[in-house]
């Protein structure tokens, strides 16, 4: 019997590794369509604890999760109402503008060629010129060829949105129940230890995840409020972009300011106004990380600066925006596994048996 | 049954196997229907074949075990043999006290036959207490008057053996 028993667990084992490898397999062969996988997950962690509370005053779960959407689709449609004309507007403002920012760039273009020209005896002259010009009257031509594609992007976002919506309903609703399916087949001789991590990581990447994602709205709006006072032009967009890019620990601040210091050199010409943007970011940074941080994500991840900030840079070295996001909670994860089984090894021995 | 009781039941769900066994242990006594559902959520049915370990002694706990069908022999290892303490069966619970901290396990539960039981865990009653403060207290509250319960057995036990000498 014991013995049977010893071949059931290996094949529970060999089962989980099997579905793990498998998952993974998908998920390389549908690198693409994972974007509205982990979007939808995010979301998950981010709308889980209102569900159970819900839940807990007793309505069932799908009850739940449907009134939550409703709600969520809800707060849209008047956010929509509220800020439409003036997204709209700096929108239609930013489109027009596009060809007098194309001009600029090409007329600076042809003042440092002939500079260069001026300079370099070497260079032929007029021909710099000339390739600057060649270039940019095939732009339009490129743009038009590009426009079917743009209809295919336009097409995979509507998909990606509805995947997403999809997604996160069931795994609303329905996650609790896959997750119980899954940990059922976790043999009974690991079930405990496997419970206690499962517990652990969940935890922390859940409050990782929800307190990052309110800091990042606050930031948000913060940098809108600053940079409208400051009389920046799409202060709405940039203040939205630098709330986005937030969400990358230490480097998103600072590709948040890239946006600003832009309009400013383009729209402003001015190097104040540049100035400007960058103190208003720095002092939002600053209210971040002495108020606002403390209090959404706290110590839900007790990890190093100098960890975080290499964990960052190898998770966008390895895959890009997704690898910068997932770097911190992967790390997280990785770090309480270990934790964990030191201690069930180390201090109990607990596996001798 | 009433209009209201079947919109009650589309609504809340019916009663499950699950909470009906529940509703029979002394930690979960007093609990209504909603609140035995909502721990029915964070159970995990386990099955285990003759013979097979549960939990060894000296382990550290993770929660506790209600038997649903089949037996349990808990044993423990003293410097010489292995003594048995208590043979349980259908309904009863045991390993209780890892709820409280993942202190070692006080002795070995070995499935006697084909064994299912509810494993009801610490991280779950943790989360519990968490998200829903009331229905863990009541839980905590019950698990305390017993565990003071069998304080006070195991004091007069030992008084009365003292006695005895």
């Amino acid at each position: 019997m014991i013995q049977n028993l010893k071949v059931l667990n290996w094949v529970k084992l060999i089962v989980i590794y099997l579905i793990i490898l498998f998952a993974l397999f998908i998920f390389y062969l549908a690198q693409d369509l994972l974007t509205p996988f982990l979007i939808a997950s995010i979301l998950v962690y981010l709308l889980n604890p209102l569900v159970d509370k819900l839940e807990g005053s007793g309505i069932r779960r799908g009850v739940a999760v449907s009134l939550i959407f409703i709600g969520i689709i809800f707060v849209l449609f008047i956010i929509i109402v509220i800020f439409y004309d003036s997204i709209i507007n700096e929108i239609n403002t930013f489109k027009d503008k596009v060809p007098l920012y194309f001009n600029k760039i090409k007329s600076s273009l042809e003042e440092s060629a002939t500079i260069l020209e001026k300079n370099i005896s070497f260079l032929p002259k007029g021909n710099l010129k000339k390739l600057i010009n060649e270039k940019s009257s095939e732009l339009p031509q490129i743009i038009e060829k590009s426009i079917p594609s743009l209809i295919t992007k336009f097409i995979e976002v509507i998909t990606g949105t509805l995947i997403v919506l999809f997604t996160t309903f069931f795994m609303l609703k329905d996650g609790r129940t896959f997750r119980k399916e899954i940990i059922k087949l976790v043999p009974n001789k690991y079930f405990e230890t496997f419970l206690c991590l499962l517990y652990e990581i969940n935890k922390q990447i859940g409050n990782y995840i929800r307190g990052q994602i309110i800091d990042c709205v606050i930031v948000g709006i913060l940098s809108i409020i600053g940079l409208s006072l400051i009389g920046l032009k799409y202060a709405i967009i940039i203040g939205i972009v630098s709330g986005i890019t937030n969400i990358i620990p230490y480097l998103g601040p600072i590709m948040g300011m890239i946006p600003g210091i832009f309009i400013c050199i383009i729209e402003h010409h001015s190097m104040l106004m540049a100035i400007n943007v960058v103190v208003v970011l720095i002092i939002v940074q600053l209210i971040d990380n002495v108020v606002i941080s403390p209090l959404a994500v706290g110590k839900s991840v007790d990890l190093h600066p100098l960890a975080v900030i290499i964990s960052v840079t190898v998770g966008g070295a390895l895959m890009g925006v997704w690898g910068m996001l997932l770097a911190v909670p992967l790390f997280c994860a990785l770090k309480v596994t270990f934790e964990i089984l030191y201690r069930g090894i180390i201090e109990y021995g607990s596996w001798e048996n | 049954m009433n209009i209201i009781q079947i919109i009650k039941n589309k609504i809340f769900g019916e009663k499950s196997e699950i909470v009906k066994i529940l509703e029979k242990i002394p930690i979960f006594e007093g609990l209504n229907d909603l609140e035995l559902k909502k721990i029915e959520i964070i159970t995990h049915e386990r099955s285990y074949l003759p013979n097979e370990v549960i939990f060894h002694e000296k382990e550290p706990g993770a929660g506790m075990y209600i038997i649903k069908r089949g037996s349990v022999r808990l044993t423990k290892k003293t410097e010489t043999k292995e003594i048995e303490v208590v043979v349980l069966k259908e309904k009863e619970f045991f390993g209780e006290l890892a709820l409280l901290d993942e202190s070692p396990r006080s002795a070995t539960a070995t499935a006697i036959g084909k064994t299912e039981v509810l494993g009801f865990y610490r991280p779950d009653f943790l989360t519990l207490l968490q998200r829903e403060p009331k229905l863990g207290s009541k839980v905590l509250l019950k698990l305390a008057q017993i565990l003071a319960a069998r304080l006070r057995y195991t004091t007069e036990t030992s008084v009365k053996g003292m006695n005895h000498k």
